[in-house]
């Protein structure tokens, strides 16, 4: 799958999806053990005395859960968790954890494909015509910006042929004039390339919303983090910058039921039909 | 209940000695079996022919068991088709055959009440082929004994299908019990005692309408099926069953005319038409106020309608079908009209057999395939049984045209033989 | 009745037996074998006809090899030991083995307690690549003759969600202008119809909302085929095909195990990966990021996410099946 071999740990400054899974799980850290509790059986104790043991539990659970994120979060700036799905607690005591109705205790991290490299474009290779990765710092270093140019029309050595069709925004919205091999955000700060996520979640602020929820893009590896870690792109992985629409495909795998009549589409029939 | 109500002849002869009947009743299936399988020429003929059929359906059910159900047509968009359309056709035969038991038992019709065996014998047969049907529709029939309360899981009262399991055991239970003890009553010579058939005969009678009821349940109870899903559903299969039962009976009339030189009186025959006549205007008149509400509401829940009645997107393999059926039904209704339906035995026998191949379309590749069509996610896979499932459709009918043979030789054997002296002591009242 | 009458009923009883035994001694049970020309001629008749017979299911007779008396008397899921199922396990991987030539392990997946399945499709987002489909297929281990899989996805038309306007034999570039994807497949219902009428309990939903089969105990009668609003069941119409290089070795009991000819079989949230905390097998293969899986018992899942901050909806809901299986739009 085209999501194979991403194991890129996220460091904690830059973590999109530490940034927001990090604050929103805390507070119902709190609140949904006593759901899963409950379910467990533990309603029927009403007494005060169980409740207190409850909240004791809880807040051990929770202390436990922020201790772990704590150290992943110091630990995994190197790549020591590049083999995540097998690290951390053997599996059958995570089991355990989680039977306890403690949803969540230690979690495996979620982890972000961040782009590689330095910010760069495909050119022809003028031999051989396959493509090759040029970095944007290999001419921009030594060229003079030109603020007055908006689209890739009003350029005249180079970029002409790029199709740009990604709103009304100009090169310069994204691309930083100062350092070609970084971003600028709206505020003028420099974004490095890796972290392009944030560049991209300006506008995009909803389907940032919904990544972070994991309600966009996609994801391998695992539903339950508590079983290992889950694996996703980031914007551009699926995303072409300059044409960020998603592309046309062609079904490649079609039922083949017997009997099943050739597609209808060749005879199109008007909905009032 | 009155004693004299169940009293044929002389009124001193009641019920059996309870030792004598259990010991030897062995024996007497067994002389059945040698009396039922004496016979003409033709009778061997026919019996040849009847083997022959079954046994070319046999092969064919043992190709399909080792094969899988890839040999048969269906698929899983059509996941039911022949055998199960013949299926509930032969549940509306089996429970048709009430229709002699009612005038015979509840109103005491007593020329009925001579013939009322062999509607009683007819539902023996239909049942065994329902039975039948249903076990080459499954897919892995070695497992039945799932079905079997107590040793395997029975999902009963949820599953409509274990009600019908229990129904149709059941109704071939009391048929048997019933038919079994009246001819072993009449072979010995005796009356039969009314304490034990008389009960089974009122209970028949529910149980007849109960099989249908259930079969028709097991398919209007379908939500996600908008054509079966229709409250008319039951009283329809009742109607066209009422059409199917007695229009069978009075072909089998014809043809114990014809080769039994058995006369049957005038009376059950009116009786048998007068009911065909209503049930056969009852049934079309369902028919059309089910197209109705179809047509006049329009929507995607009349797409199957629509593919019957018209074909769907091109496609059209039924239309030829419902439509040859409605003109049968409509001919049939309007011959059953005429009075010469009484008189003419080949306008009576030409107007049963249309009903019944009406019937037959109407239930089968009018009501059962076209549920299927389109699929809950409407696309469109047309049906048509393949030759392994006319074969062994073929062979259950060849089957069940066996057991019908046999049990009518017997009962005519054991009902002409005591029966002389009653049938002249009666015609002297 | 009164008792003189009945008294004399009785009288009459006593005679009639008399007379009906000595009738019946009268009667020609014995004429019958007088004729013994006829009763051979019969026996005969009778003897030829079960020789044909048993010609005539000559077809018949390979299956026992097929099936073993294990199988033949193996009972049913909820009734089996931890060491009948390691035993039945066994034997599958062994009989996988002997006829796909494949190594495979079965396990018996039990659900994780607390825990309740739901699964949500972005309608937004799905282009109709089929991915979902092709992933399925070869991870459930599905005959490769029919390319069969528990999805379909339809190709709709803009403005209706009447899947009469709806096709899963589309042929072209995906996504079309005027059309928008919906691939369907179990929906895990809370209240499934197929699980009502299945006559001998061979289909049920497990506590996480898996309605899960025991293909060893499914009789084939196709009624929850015929009960499904949703066209998610399949029947095994043949013996599975499927090379052994192409055999997904980690099956589950209840999920991806190689199904026998003529038992049904569906969907099951690729219970043998969910229920380890992994994704389905159709998410991880969505190259558009439209499925989302998840805990709905899980307040900060991201179906209930879906569920809280989306337009969703359940298809056709007004037949009250209740699906964990949800459609929204961005």
């Amino acid at each position: 799958m085209f999501l194979s071999g991403i194991v890129q740990l996220i460091t904690p400054q830059n973590s999109a999806a530490r940034e927001v899974s990090l604050p929103s799980r805390s507070p119902p850290t709190v609140k949904s053990p006593v759901n899963h509790a409950t379910r467990s059986g533990i309603s029927t104790l009403t007494t005060l005395t169980t409740a207190a043991l409850v909240a004791v539990a809880l807040v051990t659970a929770w202390h436990v859960s922020w201790m772990w994120d704590a150290r992943l979060a110091t630990e995994g700036s190197g790549s020591s968790h590049q083999s995540g799905a097998t690290s951390a607690l053997p599996r059958q005591e995570r089991r355990d954890d989680h039977r306890s109705g403690d949803r969540h205790g230690p979690v495996f991290p979620i982890e972000i494909r961040h782009p590689q490299g330095d910010l760069g474009i495909l050119v022809s290779h003028p031999h051989d015509e396959t493509a090759v990765r040029v970095a944007c710092a290999t001419c921009h270093a030594t060229r003079q910006p030109d603020l007055s140019n908006r689209a890739t029309a009003d350029l005249t050595e180079f970029h002409q042929m790029t199709v740009v069709d990604h709103g009304s925004i100009s090169c310069l919205s994204c691309h930083h004039p100062e350092d070609y091999g970084a971003f600028r955000l709206a505020d003028g700060q420099q974004l490095a390339y890796r972290d392009v996520m944030q560049l991209c979640a300006q506008c995009h602020s909803q389907q940032k919303r919904d990544y972070d929820h994991g309600v966009h893009g996609g994801m391998i590896g695992h539903w339950d983090r508590q079983f290992g870690p889950q694996y996703k792109h980031n914007c551009i992985d699926c995303h072409a910058p300059h044409q960020p629409k998603f592309p046309a495909m062609q079904a490649t795998f079609k039922p083949q039921d017997r009997f099943l009549a050739p597609p209808r589409n060749s005879r199109p029939h008007s909905p009032g039909h | 209940m009155k004693p004299a109500d169940f009293n044929l002849g002389d009124s001193n002869l009641f019920g059996g000695n309870p030792d004598h009947p259990v010991r030897s009743y062995p024996k007497f299936i067994l002389w059945g079996i040698g009396e039922a399988t004496d016979g003409s020429l033709l009778f061997y003929l026919w019996m040849l022919v009847l083997t022959g059929i079954a046994l070319v359906g046999a092969n064919a059910w043992a190709v399909q068991v080792h094969d899988g159900m890839i040999v048969t047509n269906m698929t899983d968009h059509v996941s039911w088709g022949l055998y199960i359309a013949n299926f509930t056709f032969m549940v509306g035969v089996a429970a048709g055959g009430v229709m002699m038991v009612i005038p015979a038992y509840l109103y005491h019709d007593k020329k009925m009440h001579d013939v009322v065996i062999l509607g009683e014998i007819l539902a023996i047969a239909a049942i065994v082929m329902c039975l039948l049907f249903v076990t080459v529709d499954l897919g892995r029939p070695e497992r039945f004994w799932h079905l079997i309360p107590g040793i395997g899981r029975f999902n009963w009262p949820l599953s409509m299908l274990t009600w019908d399991v229990i129904v149709l055991n059941g109704y071939l239970l009391l048929n048997l019990h019933i038919c079994g003890y009246l001819m072993y009553m009449r072979f010995l010579g005796c009356k039969p005692n009314p304490r034990w058939y008389v009960p089974f005969v009122m209970v028949s009678i529910f149980w007849a309408i109960s099989i249908h009821t259930v079969t028709a349940f097991l398919y209007c109870g379908l939500g996600g099926r908008p054509f079966w899903n229709t409250a008319l559903l039951a009283p329809r299969f009742l109607a066209s069953a009422f059409v199917a039962g007695p229009a069978l009976i009075l072909i089998l009339f014809e043809v114990l005319r014809v080769t039994a030189n058995l006369k049957v009186d005038d009376g059950p025959i009116r009786v048998l038409l007068s009911i065909v006549r209503v049930t056969v205007l009852v049934n079309l008149l369902m028919v059309v106020s089910e197209v109705f509400t179809e047509f006049y509401t329009g929507g995607s829940h009349t797409a199957s309608a629509r593919y019957l009645f018209f074909g769907l997107h091109g496609h059209r393999a039924l239309v030829p079908w419902i439509w040859t059926a409605v003109v049968l039904n409509v001919v049939a209704a309007a011959m059953f009209l005429l009075p010469v339906v009484i008189t003419n035995h080949y306008v009576r026998v030409a107007a049963c057999t249309m009903a019944l191949v009406g019937a037959w379309i109407e239930k089968g590749m009018g009501l059962v395939v076209p549920g299927f069509i389109p699929s809950t996610l409407h696309e469109i896979v047309e049906y048509s049984p393949s030759l392994i499932e006319w074969k062994i459709s073929a062979g259950i009918w060849a089957l069940g045209l066996m057991i019908l043979t046999v049990l009518t030789k017997l009962a005519i054997v054991v009902f002409q033989r005591p029966l002389a002296q009653h049938e002249s002591e009666m015609s002297s009242h | 009745m009164t008792n003189p009458r009945r008294s004399e009923e009785n009288d009459q009883v006593g005679s009639e037996a008399t007379e009906g035994r000595s009738r019946s001694t009268q009667l020609p049970i014995v004429n019958q074998s007088g004729s013994s020309r006829r009763t051979a001629l019969k026996i005969a008749g009778a003897a030829l006809g079960l020789v044909a017979f048993g010609r005539a299911v000559a077809p018949m007779w390979s299956i026992p090899e097929n099936i073993s008396i294990a199988e033949f008397l193996q009972r049913h899921y909820k009734e089996l030991t931890d060491e009948d199922k390691q035993e039945i396990f066994q034997r599958l991987a062994s009989e996988t083995k002997t006829r796909y030539g494949a190594d495979v392990t079965i396990v018996d997946h039990r659900p994780i307690p607390g825990v309740k399945f739901a699964y949500a499709i972005n309608l937004s987002k799905c282009n109709g690549n089929g991915k979902c489909m092709e992933a399925c297929h070869r991870e459930n281990n599905h005959h490769r003759g029919t390319n069969q899989s528990y999805i379909r996805v339809l190709e709709m038309t803009k403005g209706s969600l009447d899947m009469e306007h709806g096709t899963s034999t589309y042929d072209h570039p995906t996504p079309q202008p005027d059309k928008y994807y919906m691939p369907v497949q179990c929906q895990q219902c809370d209240n499934p119809p197929c699980v009502t009428v299945c006559p001998v309990e061979a289909t049920w939903k497990e506590e996480d909302g898996i309605v899960v089969v025991d293909y060893n105990w499914c009789i084939g009668c196709r009624y929850c085929e015929a009960a499904c609003p949703y066209h998610a069941r399949r029947f095994n119409w043949e013996a599975v095909e499927i090379p052994a290089a192409e055999i997904n070795p980690e099956q589950g009991y209840l999920s991806n195990r190689i199904r026998p000819q003529g038992t049904m079989e569906k969907c099951h949230f690729c219970l043998h990966r969910t229920r380890q905390g992994r994704l389905p097998a159709c998410l991880e293969a969505c190259p558009t990021g439209a499925r989302v899986f998840g805990d709905i018992n899980d307040p900060e899942s991201s179906i209930n996410y879906v569920l809280k901050n989306k337009r969703v909806f359940v298809l056709k809901e007004e037949l009250g099946t209740r699906p964990s299986f949800f459609y929204f739009f961005d």
